[in-house]
């Protein structure tokens, strides 16, 4: 499915030159739950962005599905068609409704079918059926990261790459979370996540830990 | 329960415009008074081009004689239409007609109506000899018959129609003929034959103010025109020779209007350079409005970035935006033009004291596309400096840089 190979970044010049990311290699498999786990600024971000093409490496190869990716229109497509992407922080838009969020990628990729019922079982899921004509600026922080989680899920993606998914949010949301990522799993679909969440960690295929740019496995899951 | 309306770009460029209405509106504004600053002074500067040109070809005169006392007045009259009475009663048509290389003369006699009960507006009244084989262009256009007793052409800024009445000193006028808009002082005047204006001299009101004794000697300009092939300052040479002791100014047309042309010759430098700078102010303006707006909206483009929006379709979000703006923006900017440029022109008129002619539809029409065009320039520089800025930077760091 996804593999990252000495992958590296690194931010400005000569001296002033520091190192994010230090030749990590990582691959995920359909229907895996791939976590990576490390202290704040530890390159977990970083590591996520570059294998959705939301940033460029300063080294290294990416390739989907045997095929590497370079070109920023590739990894576009990838993101329209195929990874869908669940960031730290606001990430929906503010001039749309909830539920219009959630199915905007689907018609950004060119999609006429009508989505709103799944999208709202969706929301129903979450707990968030009766949000689905509020704005972005109505809801709370955590209601947007579930949204931002429905918004992932919905398409059914191959490869669902999450920045802690799960962080601040209560014990019953988090594990309604866990338990539709791990439902997708079933269905095959690849999870890239970053997580503090022992629950998370729990249903992961293979655990990585991130220390100073480096991924290590962590706890004799990884193979 | 209700399906969702389809997302199409269109649907983001109305929504994006529509959810943030300071900034739509803010930006609208600055293209719109781009476009009606540009519009303005465009159609102004126009029209004082078109009301010069307009008064030497409908004065159709090569030379005008006028009275030493009344240089200014006549001016006023034939170029704006300020209403004058001038009696001097001197037969130099005669005199000047004999001067070689004189082909035609028409002397006019002109009367200001009153502001008072007897008379329906004050307005000009010019007295010519409607036997003359000297009949300007405009005037028969206007009415291809011969002037009877109190029948008079009226210009095109009076209210009447052919058919209508008008009063002027207590007597009743017979509207036979309009003419078209000239933009000098014809627009506000009505033409009567000599012999009316002799008559109307002697009517109970009319008396007090200018008794006519002598209709054959009473003048108050001579518009001469010069044999083919003769040059007019040559013969303006000559008839202010022969009319030496006399108090009269000899001018060629070109003279007559040369005060006005200088003014336009200034009104024009002075436009020209406030366009100039009012374009790259406004249009400056824009361009960065544009690019702080669209900079400061990166993480919206980012986010779009990271759902599977592409280079172009963001773009095309971005260029539909600016383009429905830029048509809000400039077609408000110059129908309010349109609406209000008259009365700013009139003001000017009276200040400047210069004829103005109108442009007509065509003219307008370009006019409009001009400034149109000058503002969509503006727009589309600034949206493609923020286009290529932001395609340049990676969409992480278009979401990251927001927050």
């Amino acid at each position: 499915m996804m593999t990252l190979t000495n992958i590296e970044k690194a931010y400005g010049r000569a001296e002033e030159r520091t190192e994010i990311l230090k030749g990590i290699s990582v691959t995920v498999e359909p229907g895996q739950i791939v976590s990576i786990l490390g202290r704040s600024g530890s390159g977990k971000s970083t590591l996520l962005n570059i294998a959705t093409g939301m940033l460029r490496p300063t080294k290294g190869e990416i390739s989907f599905n045997g095929k590497i990716i370079k070109q920023k229109k590739e990894f576009v497509r990838l993101r329209s068609k195929e990874i869908a992407y669940v960031w730290q922080g606001q990430s929906l838009l503010h001039q749309f409704t909830v539920l219009e969020n959630i199915c905007l990628p689907h018609y950004i990729a060119g999609n006429k079918e009508d989505l709103t019922e799944k999208a709202q079982a969706l929301l129903d899921e979450l707990g968030l059926g009766h949000l689905s004509d509020y704005y972005p600026s109505q809801i709370s922080g955590g209601e947007a990261r579930r949204v931002s989680v429905a918004r992932a899920l919905l398409a059914e993606p191959s490869l669902i790459v999450a920045d802690e998914p799960t962080s601040n949010l209560d014990a019953d949301t988090a594990q309604t979370i866990l338990d539709m990522f791990c439902r997708a799993k079933e269905k095959g679909i690849a999870i890239l996540c970053s997580t503090h969440d022992m629950g998370f960690l729990s249903v992961s295929d293979r655990i990585y830990k991130m220390t100073d740019g480096t991924l290590e496995p962590y706890g004799g899951s990884a193979e | 329960m209700d399906s969702l309306k389809r997302i199409t770009l269109f649907r983001i460029i109305r929504e994006n415009l529509a959810r943030k209405p300071f900034r739509t509106a803010a930006m609208i504004f600055l293209v719109g008074l781009l476009t009606f600053s540009l519009y303005t002074v465009s159609y102004i500067t126009d029209s004082m081009e078109k009301g010069l040109s307009s008064s030497v070809e409908h004065l159709n005169a090569d030379i005008i004689v006028v009275p030493g006392d009344y240089d200014g007045g006549i001016k006023d009259a034939l170029l704006l239409g300020t209403p004058i009475t001038v009696k001097f009663q001197q037969n130099w048509a005669d005199q000047v007609g004999s001067i070689s290389g004189v082909k035609e003369v028409l002397p006019q006699f002109y009367v200001a109506t009153l502001a008072k009960s007897c008379c329906d507006a004050p307005v000009q009244l010019i007295a010519y000899d409607t036997a003359s084989t000297y009949v300007q262009p405009l005037v028969e256009e206007a009415y291809s018959g011969t002037l009877g007793d109190y029948e008079i052409i009226v210009g095109s800024a009076l209210s009447y129609e052919v058919g209508d009445g008008a009063l002027f000193y207590g007597e009743r006028f017979r509207v036979v003929g309009k003419m078209r808009e000239t933009g000098m002082g014809f627009d506000a005047s009505a033409l009567m034959s000599t012999k009316t204006a002799y008559d109307l001299s002697h009517t109970d009101i009319a008396k007090d103010y200018f008794y006519l004794e002598d209709p054959e000697n009473m003048v108050s300009s001579l518009l001469i025109r010069v044999e083919e092939g003769v040059d007019s300052a040559e013969v303006a040479r000559t008839i202010r020779e022969t009319m030496t002791g006399e108090d009269v100014l000899v001018y060629t047309t070109r003279e007559f209007v040369e005060e006005s042309r200088e003014q336009v010759r200034v009104y024009n430098g002075f436009s020209t350079f406030l366009l100039t700078v009012l374009y790259i102010t406004a249009a400056f303006a824009i361009i960065v409005l544009f690019c702080i707006t669209i900079n400061e909206r990166q993480k919206e483009f980012g986010i779009l970035s990271s759902i599977g929006a592409d280079g172009t379709k963001i773009m095309l979000i971005i260029a539909g935006e600016a383009l429905a703006i830029m048509l809000l923006g400039s077609l408000s900017g110059v129908g309010l033009s349109a609406a209000g440029v008259h009365l700013l022109a009139q003001f000017l008129k009276q200040f400047s004291q210069l004829p103005l002619l109108y442009p007509g539809v065509q003219t307008q029409v370009i006019l409009a596309g001009k400034c149109i065009l000058g503002a969509a320039v503006s727009v589309a520089v600034g949206v493609g400096i923020s286009c290529y800025r932001m395609n340049q930077i990676q969409p992480y760091l278009l979401v990251k840089e927001n927050e």
